[in-house]
């Protein structure tokens, strides 16, 4: 455990770092209070901490009271350590945020102990937010997976029953054609050619609608990614302005995954079609397929925890990024934040993977960007 | 009870008990951290006597609190009492309690020197 010790005496200083160290901590040592916030202002910085009270610049009571305005969810351990044994400075201490305080010259039995004491209570802390955390991931997953299992059954539904009566439609207007084609007016020719055009589009939605209640997913054999996404780079790239330019990259040794490569295509061209909105028709799409080893991960999709390894596909550009409120209903069919879009792509996309037990990991920054990583099982 | 009769002959010009105690009983510890004592302490008793010659007292008391605090750690106790008869002096403003008081300071951190070097060296 890394400790952050702040004493503007040298001698003090390279004892408790030698000390400490013996211990087993990882000192991090430094000689005034200014320094000692400059480090807990990092990402990564220690939660327990020592503090000489005397020091240049910030003494280790204002440094306390510092530290405890800026924290938020993993307050730090403070030890406070001075010559000051009077009650009424001890009380100042404990008020301005220290949680001990040891008297110098300090014995190391006490320091020991003082030590333990917080290394137990941030051992605590961090079991305590790490089940809370936990608790809270299980609750979205549960509300995710009621929330597309009722959306999948009424798609699904709907686009079954859609399909039937499109048939008849689309049966009687080719019958109507092919029979009195001949025979009919121009105009009225002209009117049961367009209902026929209208109504393959609709039959493309309904496909749609079906592959995001993942009801039309066939299980394939196992498919190289690489190859078929490079094979496939020249049709991506002639549905894309010219001014966007497609970039693949590659680990060695990828493992095969279990999906046709016309599904794949699909991905591909959802993933990209979004790149390029996103872009606003100028830049780069970078496609990068690796292995991936992916510790407590938690899916953009069903919220599911994620572990092990896993064949990752990431499609990431740098256009206008997305809220975490759209991320959060990306997923959901007919949810759109486009003016002419229909809301399916990402809906698609959801039953495909989870057709094949895969996540998706999405990580976006307004005006910077977006990555999404989509997770496929090894063959 | 001032200072000068807290200073007995018991008192001892390097308690190597004390600081190996704190530093877990491994001499190796004790001669690395007295080697930075050393060389540290020759700087804080030297800016120490030239806070004297400027006669700022608080100043002193402040530099004075430092050696106090140093020394007892590294087991000077001599030292440290003569540290905290300047600091006093100092607070209250009695420079020339602390012009009597340097030099025997200094002589204890002569003595400490020797002592550790005769002790761990």
């Amino acid at each position: 455990m890394k400790i952050l010790i702040a004493e503007d005496d040298i001698t003090s200083k390279a004892m408790l770092e030698v000390v400490t160290r013996k211990w087993g901590y990882e000192p991090i040592c430094v000689a005034d209070g200014e320094s000692a916030l400059e480090i807990m202002q990092q990402d990564d910085h220690p939660l327990l901490l020592l503090f000489d009270w005397e020091m240049p610049n910030l003494s280790g009571v204002e440094l306390c009271r510092k530290i405890r305005a800026q924290e938020k969810d993993d307050p730090a351990f403070i030890i406070l350590l001075t010559s000051r044994t009077s009650t009424e400075d001890i009380v100042t201490g404990l008020e301005a945020g220290a949680n001990e305080y040891i008297a110098k010259p300090f014995d190391h039995a006490e320091l020991q102990a003082r030590l333990q004491v917080g290394k137990r209570m941030l051992d605590l802390q961090y079991e305590r937010q790490r089940a809370e955390g936990e608790k809270a991931r299980l609750r979205r997953e549960l509300e995710q997976t009621r929330k597309m299992e009722a959306l999948g059954q009424i798609t699904g539904s709907i686009a079954h029953d859609f399909n039937n009566i499109l048939g008849i439609t689309m049966g009687y207007t080719s019958m109507a054609l092919d029979r009195f084609g001949n025979e009919i007016p121009d105009k009225m020719k002209q009117y049961l050619e367009t209902a026929m055009k209208s109504s393959e589009r609709a039959k493309e939605l309904v496909k749609k609608m079906m592959t995001y209640s993942h009801s039309d997913i066939q299980m394939p054999d196992p498919l190289d990614v690489v190859t078929v996404c490079e094979q496939y780079q020249e049709r991506l790239l002639e549905a894309l302005p010219d001014s966007i330019s497609i970039e693949i990259t590659s680990g060695e040794n990828i493992p095969n995954i279990l999906i046709t490569p016309a599904i794949l295509h699909q991905l591909l061209r959802i993933l990209c079609d979004n790149a390029k909105d996103a872009t606003e028709g100028n830049g780069i799409i970078k496609i990068d397929i690796r292995q991936a080893e992916i510790v407590n991960g938690e899916c953009s999709d069903c919220h599911k925890l994620i572990e092990g390894d896993w064949i990752e596909l990431s499609v990431s550009d740098s256009g206008t990024g997305m809220s975490d409120k759209v991320i959060e209903r990306i997923f959901e069919p007919f949810y759109t934040t486009k003016e002419f879009g229909k809301g399916m792509g990402m809906a698609m996309l959801h039953g495909i993977i989870t057709r094949i037990d895969g996540h998706s990991l999405i990580e976006s920054t307004l005006g910077k960007g977006s990555e999404i990583r989509l997770l496929f099982p090894p063959a | 009870m001032n200072t000068n009769e807290e200073l007995n002959s018991h008192t001892p010009v390097f308690d190597y008990k004390a600081v190996s105690n704190r530093l877990l009983d491994d001499k190796d510890l004790v001669i690395t951290v007295a080697k930075v004592f050393v060389d540290d302490m020759a700087q804080q008793v030297s800016e120490l006597v030239e806070l004297v010659g400027s006669g700022d007292h608080q100043k002193i008391a402040i530099q004075a609190h430092k050696i106090k605090g140093s020394s007892a750690n590294m087991g000077g106790m001599i030292l440290s009492m003569r540290a905290k008869t300047i600091e006093m002096a100092g607070k209250e403003g009695n420079l020339d309690a602390i012009q009597d008081e340097l030099s025997k300071l200094e002589q204890s951190f002569f003595h400490l020197r020797d002592e550790i070097q005769k002790v761990l060296f």
